[in-house]
């Protein structure tokens, strides 16, 4: 999974950078936009076209039969036909699905790092946690020996937090100045290291890094796994949820990713020449 | 032809009158900045020290006097009548504090809240069917609203007794009177692991929770006001968890959705606090700052009262309502509740001296940012910005600078000498940066509301009528009352106090158990004066009242005097009346040495305590006293009719 990972960073990367200037809500629009444009290029290609034109033409013409004869028997079996015409509609509409579920799982997987949380700023600090693999632990439930060494630009502001029950240890760390920066995090002489950007920009952001497995590779994509055998289960750091203004409204980027996705893909289905 | 050009010109004259009413001075800008308690003594010694450059520069470039005072010299009132530009009996607030003479509860002289009046209750939920109300108690024509009618933009932020928002601003920011989550004036929380904390008994603004530490974790719960939709009045509730380290003097706080972790001394960020109205889809938000005190010996950990979060507000504390969201996201949540600095929690302490300067210099710091991004989009108009640091700090640590004071420690003392001077030096930095914005048509006015005077002597006022045969103990064996007159015999009472200045005769008819016929009032008010004018405190050997005013001597009567005291007493300075009298509370003893940490005050005879009036040129209107301040604000503007004659005439 990490190669395909590793491929798709880079893609990823390469295809958002023109848009990081630009504010969020706009990025996500020109995103939006290619999106809606290449759902409605896959759904010509693999859908039937002509049974959709059909089935919804015979929708409407049993809606039309049930406000003609509204009063007779007729409305009724109208109605059972809107009902089975529109099961026909979905089962139609839902053949593109295995095309385009994986691509746009990982699509969405991916954009989330970038538009799904705000960058760290000079001056803030953050929540750092380590999970212990319960293997690394010491006989008899003890303290695991865990360091955390920062770069400078990161100061490590409190002493380590051990939740047993948690397996996890935790510090608060500040940031001084922008940059990306890599935190060292040592368990009986393992060391891993896990990426934080402090920046105001739009960029890839990794929340958190994961002992590697097909689901945390699938969810958390943005960085690469730790090793499966490793005293390490997880590394988070906090960064705070981005919520975009749309209309007076704070909404989450995804809901405003699908919202113009959907507004694209209707007002361009006639110029691309697709049934929806 | 000749008709044409007449028309022409009583147009023209029209138009022009018309835009004498509509923009006054267009692009002019007047900035005022409100410090609550700078105290005129302190500001001339400390310009004199060389040490408030900026406010030395206004001093010579505008003018620099001490500003009369109201009548009583308190915040709300004081603020009230620099609004108004009206007296007490106009406005109708006479102290912090009134009493409903009905009840004989006091009450917070500024706003009441009412719950919805319409509901639908099955069993033992309700559901709302409209919203509460909030309403002001102020009444009279703010001065701000005077400039929107002419076309000049105003901004008002924090000012005090102005909650709810007036809604008459361009952009409005409640400040002294807004409540917290849970309606009061401020109640913190302490959640301890030490089940003998304050030998067991309950705390005076605020509450301590017992916690248990299981394997290093806490789980309690946050405590908000009543569910709105339960007829039982429970309380609301949120969750948190505390990790604790027992090795390392730190901890984890999960709250909600946020994480933070804490190192014994160190303060959260406002973290909203999302409570469970047990109702889908409804919920009341809230937000609080953490502060871990300790974790071994036992866990402490104080969370401040639980503040109207400002993204999402549960009452008003904005005009327009997202003006407020606004100013967050621009430099972050901020304190809402009117009076940030928890005092409650040094008096009580809950808070040390040190942890409650942290806290003071957090709340300060906030309400600094802000002014700066406000100040920075200021681009003309008027500008009222209020910072009310100098004067809760002024109350906690006056005694420092105070060898006199009973309470005065001179072990520890000294070191707090200079905090009060270091918050003027701080003040005379923002003045300094708003120097630097102005344009040099350009007005900045700077204002206090009242000065500032040790509190050495506690007065029992409810004791003193007591023993003066004014007022009667139900039960004459318990000596004492502890609030509310829940020992007073309303029978065989003439006269009590409520409020930090106020007496107030019981009058038949007026108060539901009055005694003392209308035609007798005066009497009995004039006889009280008398005697409380030669009252002599036995420690000083001075007289402990130098002023005591009718009511009808100073304010005038529009309708408010129902709820304006008989008596308005001046203390002498170093005396003032006690916070049990103030309540209905009745002590042993006339005179007590006041030890508390609250140790500075300005509700005594308002000749010993003026405020301040600084401006950057020559006013075009004189203000000697606060009343007038508003009116010389609209004079530069040209506006020259405040406040209007049909208000000041009610």
């Amino acid at each position: 999974m990490e190669p395909l990972n590793r491929v798709l960073r880079a893609a990823v990367d390469a295809a958002l950078s023109p848009l990081a200037p630009l504010p969020p809500i706009a990025a996500i629009a020109v995103v939006s936009l290619a999106v809606a444009v290449a759902m409605l290029l896959v759904v010509r290609r693999t859908s039937n076209q002509p049974a959709i034109a059909q089935v919804k033409r015979q929708i409407q013409a049993s809606i039309f039969e049930i406000r003609l004869f509204n009063a007779d028997i007729r409305a009724l079996h109208s109605t059972i036909d809107v009902l089975r015409h529109n099961l026909t509609y979905l089962r139609l509409s839902l053949a593109p699905l295995p095309w385009v579920i994986v691509p746009m799982t990982l699509l969405v997987a991916h954009l989330q790092f970038y538009y799904g949380y705000e960058g760290f700023a000079p001056g803030q600090d953050a929540v750092f946690k380590v999970r212990i693999a319960r293997n690394s632990l010491p006989p008899g439930g003890g303290r695991p020996r865990v360091g955390l060494e920062a770069p400078p630009g990161v100061q490590v502001q409190t002493p380590q937090v051990w939740i047993a029950s948690e397996r996890e240890a935790a510090w608060r760390i500040g940031f001084s100045a922008p940059g990306d920066y890599e935190l060292r995090v040592t368990v009986d002489r393992q060391t891993v290291t896990k990426t934080v950007r402090v920046s105001g920009g739009i960029g890839r952001r990794s929340p958190g890094r994961y002992r590697a497995g097909l689901l945390s590779q699938v969810l958390y994509p943005a960085e690469p796994p730790m090793p499966p055998q490793g005293a390490v289960d997880a590394i988070e750091v906090s960064y705070p949820h981005r919520e975009l203004k749309v209309l007076g409204r704070r909404v989450n980027w995804s809901t405003t990713f699908v919202g113009m996705a959907l507004l694209f893909a209707w007002l361009l289905r006639s110029t691309l020449g697709v049934e929806l | 032809m000749t008709r044409r050009v007449v028309l022409a010109l009583i147009t023209l004259v029209f138009a022009a009158a018309a835009g004498c009413r509509g923009a006054v001075h267009p692009g002019k800008r007047v900035i005022v900045l409100g410090f609550d308690g700078l105290d005129y003594e302190i500001t001339r010694a400390l310009i004199e020290q060389g040490r408030l450059p900026n406010f030395k520069r206004l001093a010579s470039t505008g003018g620099f006097a001490p500003l009369a005072t109201t009548i009583p010299p308190q915040s709300p009132v004081a603020w009230s009548t620099f609004m108004t530009g009206l007296d007490p009996g106009r406005h109708g607030i006479f102290d912090f504090i009134h009493r409903n003479p009905q009840t004989m509860v006091p009450y917070l002289s500024t706003t009441s809240t009412a719950p919805s009046p319409r509901t639908i209750t099955v069993g033992e939920w309700q559901f709302p069917l409209t919203s509460g109300s909030v309403e002001s108690l102020r009444h009279g024509q703010p001065f701000w609203e005077v400039l929107e009618a002419r076309g000049v933009e105003t901004t008002i932020i924090r000012m005090p007794a102005n909650f709810p928002p007036s809604g008459s601003a361009t952009r409005e920011l409640s400040g002294m009177g807004t409540p917290d989550l849970l309606g009061t004036y401020g109640t913190f929380s302490l959640y301890t692991s030490d089940p003998y904390a304050f030998g067991g008994l309950p705390l005076s603004g605020g509450t301590w929770y017992p916690v248990e530490v299981h394997d290093n974790v806490v789980r309690a719960q946050l405590h908000g006001p009543p569910n709105p939709f339960r007829t039982t009045g429970e309380a609301v509730t949120a969750d948190f968890t505390l990790y604790v380290d027992t090795e390392r003097p730190v901890a984890k706080l999960v709250v909600g959705g946020e994480e933070r972790v804490l190192a014994v001394g160190d303060w959260t960020g406002w973290l909203p606090v999302d409570f469970d109205v047990r109702v889908p889809l409804q919920g009341l938000r809230g937000m609080a700052r953490f502060y871990l005190k300790s974790v071994t010996p036992d866990l402490q950990l104080y969370v401040s009262p639980i503040n109207i979060d400002p993204v999402t507000p549960a009452l008003p504390v904005s005009s327009p309502a997202a003006y407020g969201a606004e100013l967050a996201a621009a430099t972050g949540r901020f304190y809402t509740q009117g009076m940030p600095e928890d005092t409650q929690a040094l008096k009580q302490g809950v808070l040390s001296r040190a942890e409650f300067l942290a806290q003071a210099r957090l709340a300060g710091d906030e309400v600094r940012r802000q002014y700066q991004h406000v100040l920075g989009g200021f681009n003309g108009g008027m500008l009222f910005y209020y910072f009310g640091n100098v004067d809760q700090v002024s109350h906690m640590l006056f005694r420092a600078r105070d060898p006199l004071h009973p309470a005065y420690d001179p072990a520890v003392d000294p070191q707090y000498a200079d905090v009060i001077d270091t918050l003027y030096a701080g003040l005379d930095r923002i003045v300094g940066d708003t120097l630097a914005a102005l344009g040099g048509g350009d007005t900045l006015i700077v204002l206090s509301d009242h000065g500032f005077a040790p509190w050495r002597r506690k007065f029992h006022l409810n004791t003193w009528l007591k023993e003066e045969g004014f007022l009667t103990l139900a039960n004459p064996a318990r000596e004492d009352d502890p609030g509310f007159f829940g020992n007073v015999d309303w029978s065989r009472t003439r006269a009590y106090g409520v409020g930090l200045n106020g007496l107030y005769i019981n009058v038949r008819g007026r108060e539901r158990t009055g005694v003392v016929a209308p035609e007798e009032r005066a009497r009995v008010r004039d006889q009280i004066a008398a005697r409380l004018l030669a009252t002599i405190d036995p420690a000083t050997r001075q007289p402990a009242v130098t002023k005591v005013y009718t009511r009808e001597d100073v304010y005038t009567d529009a309708g408010y005097f129902d709820r304006a005291p008989d008596l308005v007493i001046g203390y002498a300075r170093g005396t003032r009346a006690s916070d049990e009298s103030a309540l209905g509370g009745i002590a042993k003893t006339v005179f007590a040495d006041n030890m508390d940490p609250w140790s500075g005050d300005h509700c005594m005879d308002h000749e010993t305590v003026p405020g301040v009036l600084l401006s950057s040129r020559r006013l075009r209107r004189l203000a000697p006293s606060l009343d007038k301040v508003a009116a010389a604000v609209l004079a530069e503007f040209g506006i020259e009719d405040f406040p209007a004659r049909a208000s000041a005439a009610r």
